[in-house]
Parts: structure tokens; sequence; C-alpha cells
């Protein structure tokens, strides 16, 4: 698995670090740090405290991730990177090429609470970044406690990719979390209950228990902006996907304003 | 010991509302009896009459009792022993007459939580809910059983939502969270309000007289939709019968735990 954390140097960037490191410790993965700035000395520098402060965090004798890595590791040959990139150009263009050459499963960016997903002084970067890459994209609001996830279930073909990575952020969070259950048929509602029944037991089996609710497709705009109950909203957006089919790529942007929470969208 | 009925279908519900009732059990310690009542429609129409017709009915009371024998046995080991009753028949009138018959202490089910509360409305204006001689238990969600427990009622259900509780969950270690609510439409967000010193001290002796102690006893009012976010999070909800389109229906549509439902007449 590689991350690809792609910041700026405002605080809400500083403020995701601290998750990309904790994924990092959980998952083992690759992880790239990038900035993107027509000032690359400066972002140079920045980047430089954001890979000291991440090797910080690890632990010396466990970190796959140190040079220096300790018998245990050397002994099962677990050697995983930590690269730093500077960019210069359009942000979100840069970093979606970015993650397409380093071939990344996953884009961590942060972004501050105060506008609408947007990254200061260079506008909605996150939200281009979450609407156009090809693999998941996690975005991370400042100051946002995520007590609580929601994962968007919408049919039945789901990778057991996606539900790794929705397991690895209820435990990076300690948070509960819910299911919600888009139905729009009798059929896709009765093929989701297996999956749903399938799901239930991956996750009980992890200490997991899920809340399900169902919803009708139509009402999903409702359900999302009608209360901000959950940190963090996760949503399928695979090909087969219904959301795929009622917010096209150029909607999500709608469905992410809809919504205060940190978003996870999983491809 | 109490005698709890449980209604199963083979579907995700059911699943859910077993497991959850064998969690319980381990608190609580019941006698549990499974029913399930076959979908003959379902299954289409005999076409013949006499023994053809006998012959196919017992055909599909032969299913639906491996289908549940399945269930039970998947989901619960130590069940399977108990022999499910598969009857045939309309579902209410069935279950009524069976928990008429055999006096069982408590009935049980699932149904998924939906974000569209028309299923549970429907469910609500039952004649099966309307006419219960013991509490129901809806089961709309496994969740973790230390996650206590939450009375919720207005100032005139809650002295006869504590009995239930008393004699349903005596053997429960938890102590049970009070909420006592008073809807009031104009306001949407919940509001604090001071405890009523006269009730507070009624639930405490309550709880005094059987060596027990209560959680905490918050007062709020607002609309449903409001106090919508403070019923959520607990293992079970306990509650009066509400009319389908109360205030207090709306509340517990929105509510994902699974909700114990208790007759509103006096026990001893």
């Amino acid at each position: 698995m590689r991350i690809l954390f792609a910041a700026d140097e405002h605080s809400y960037s500083t403020d995701a670090l601290p998750q990309v490191a904790r994924l990092g410790e959980n998952t083992w993965a690759d992880i790239t740090l990038l900035g993107v700035s027509n000032q690359s000395k400066a972002m140079a520098d920045i980047v430089n405290t954001y890979y000291k402060k991440l090797s910080e965090y690890f632990d010396p004798k466990l970190s796959p991730y140190q040079q220096s890595r300790s018998e245990g590791n050397m002994k099962t040959g677990i050697h995983k990177q930590i690269t730093t990139r500077i960019r210069r150009g359009n942000p979100s263009r840069e970093i979606l090429e970015e993650a397409k050459k380093a071939e990344c499963d996953l884009i961590v960016i942060g972004c501050s609470t105060q506008k609408d997903y947007t990254w200061k002084d260079a506008g909605d970067v996150p939200l281009k970044v979450a609407k156009d890459a090809d693999c998941s994209v996690l975005v991370i609001k400042e100051d946002k406690k995520i007590n609580k996830m929601l994962c968007c279930l919408d049919h039945d073909n789901i990778s057991q990719e996606s539900l790794e990575m929705v397991s690895q952020m209820i435990t990076l969070f300690h948070a509960d979390l819910d299911i919600v259950v888009l139905t729009d048929s009798e059929d896709v509602q009765g093929k989701i209950e297996k999956k749903l029944s399938w799901l239930i037991d991956y996750y009980s089996t992890r200490d997991i228990f899920p809340c399900i609710e169902l919803v009708k497709l139509t009402n999903l705009e409702t359900f999302v902006s009608r209360k901000v109950r959950w940190g963090l909203m996760a949503m399928w957006m695979g090909k087969k996907s219904i959301l795929e089919r009622v917010f096209p790529s150029s909607k999500v942007s709608r469905l992410l304003k809809a919504n205060e929470s940190s978003v996870l969208l999983l491809r | 010991m109490q005698d709890v009925l449980i209604s199963l279908q083979p579907d995700l519900a059911s699943s859910i509302a077993i497991r959850y009732a064998c969690r319980l059990e381990k608190l609580v310690r019941f006698t549990m009896q499974v029913i399930h009542i076959p979908n003959m429609d379902e299954t289409g129409h005999s076409h013949g009459s006499g023994w053809v017709h006998e012959t196919w009915e017992n055909a599909i009371v032969q299913q639906a009792r491996e289908d549940i024998a399945k269930l039970v046995q998947k989901e619960f080991f130590h069940y399977s022993t108990v022999e499910p009753k598969i009857i045939p028949g309309e579902r209410d009138l069935v279950i009524l007459e069976e928990i008429r018959q055999k006096k069982y202490d408590l009935f049980i089910e699932g149904l998924l939580h939906s974000f569209e509360p028309d299923r549970f409305f429907q469910k609500l204006d039952s004649m099966l809910y309307r006419s219960l001689p013991c509490p129901a238990l809806l089961v709309k969600n496994l969740v973790v059983l230390d996650r206590g427990i939450q009375i919720v009622g207005t100032p005139d259900t809650i002295p006869s939502l504590l009995l239930w509780f008393f004699k349903i969950f005596n053997n429960l270690p938890a102590d049970p969270d009070i909420f006592v609510c008073h809807f009031e439409t104009s306001w949407e967000e919940a509001v604090f309000m001071e405890n009523d010193a006269a009730l507070i001290s009624d639930i405490e002796n309550d709880f005094l007289k059987r060596g027990k102690t209560v959680g905490k006893i918050k007062t709020v009012k607002g609309s449903p939709d409001g106090l919508a976010l403070l019923v959520r999070d607990h293992a079970l909800v306990i509650s009066a019968y509400p009319q389908s389109q109360s205030y207090m229906a709306q509340l517990l549509s929105m509510s994902p735990c699974p909700i114990l439902f208790c007759p509103e007449f006096k026990i001893d």
C-alpha cells in the first residue's frame, strides 16, 4: 500500500499529519510526502519538517521506516519508505499526477473548516483531488473530531481493500461505524442484505459493531445534509455504485458541500 | 426466569434479532422459544384441496423448519436443541394466540432501522402490537450491551416503565439512564430543563427499594427531530407503546437502538 500525503504550509496540513502517521503505523504503507508550491525552497523546508515530525512519531525499535532497523524487523525483511517530493505548478493537477505516477492507493489531504474543502491561497484543491483521483481519497477537516463514521453501501461488489480501509479508519479514529444501505429496488436490497450479513460478520470478528440504516436513494441528499452526525463520511465511488450514477464526478463537490464531515471516497 | 418468544424469518433482521437476544440472555437469563410463520403467499398457491393441499402445506412447513433451524444453528449452537415452532396462518393472530396461551413474558423480533419510518409505524399500528399483553423488544441493530439502558418517556409513563424494567431486567448489572421528554415542536434543538424534584425523588425511591441505583436522569424539551440525537447511543431503549403518529413514535423511529415497548397497564 502507498499513501500520498498532499500538504501545504497551513495548520490543517500539520493537523492531518498525525493521522497519516497512524495510518502508516497500522498498515505499514509506503508514504510519500508531497508539497506543491511555486516557492520550492520554502516548501522544501516545510516538507522536511513534516518528514522529521513523521519520523519522530514512530518507535525506532518497531518502525519499518527507520534506516537502522531493529533486529526483529531485519529478520522479517520489512522495510517501508517515507519519501518526500516537491512539485511546482497547479496544486490539484500536480497531486493527481504524483498519485498516478507513484501508483498510490490513498491520497490524504487536510483542509480548512473556514471555507468548504479549500486550501488557503489555493482554492478548492481538496475538492478537485477528491473529484478526479483514480484512487481513494481521505479529506480531513481541520479540528473536526471523528467519533462516528458513516459508510454508504449501495451495491454488493465491494472490494476487500475498501473494507480494510474502513476498518483502518475505525481503528484510527476510535470511531463507531454507521452503515447506510441505499435502496432503490427490492432486487438490489435482497443482494445487499446478503452482503450486509457478511459485513456484520466481518466487522464483528474485529469487535466493530456497525449500526445499520436503510435509506431510499431518492432521500440520500436530505439524509446527508439533515444532521451532522458523523465526523467522517465514506462513500464507495466505484463504477457499479449507484452513487456514481446519482453523483457523477461533477456532482461530488455538491455532495461534499452538503455535509460538514471529513470525507473518505473509496475507489 | 422469564419466558421469551422470538419470531424469526430467514432474513437479516431476524439474524440480528437472535444474535442480540442471545447476548441479552447471557445477562438476564431467560428461556427462549423460536416461532416462525411461513409465508404461504410467497411459495404460490396449491391447486388442489384435501390431501393434495395438506401435502403441499406440509412440504412448505418442512422447508421453513429447515430454514429456521439453519438460521438458529448458524447463529447460536446452544439453542439448536430447542425445536422452533412453525405454524402456518395469519402472522399477527398466530403470534398473539401463542403468547396468550403460553403466557410469555417478552416477545422479540427484528426490524432493520430505516430513515423512512413507514415500516416502523406500520409495526406500531399492527394488530399484534396494539394487543400484546407483554412487552415487545424490536431489535433494529446488533449493539454491544455495555452501552447501557435508557428509559425514555414522559412524566406520565415513566412510573409504569420502571415497573416493567424491574420485572424484566432486574438482573441487569447496569444502572439505566432516564430521559424525560417534553415535546415542543417549536423548539428545533433539544433544551435541557431542570428535573422535576418530585419525579426524581419517586424514581430514586423506586430504585432504592430494590437495592439498585439509577443512572443519569435528564429532562429535555424539543421536537422529535431535536431530541433524536439523544436516543442513539444505548444498547436498549425502553418506552411505552406510542400511538403510531405521536411525537414519541416519531422520536423512536429515528433511534437505531433496539427498543423495548411496554404496555401501559399496571403490573405487580
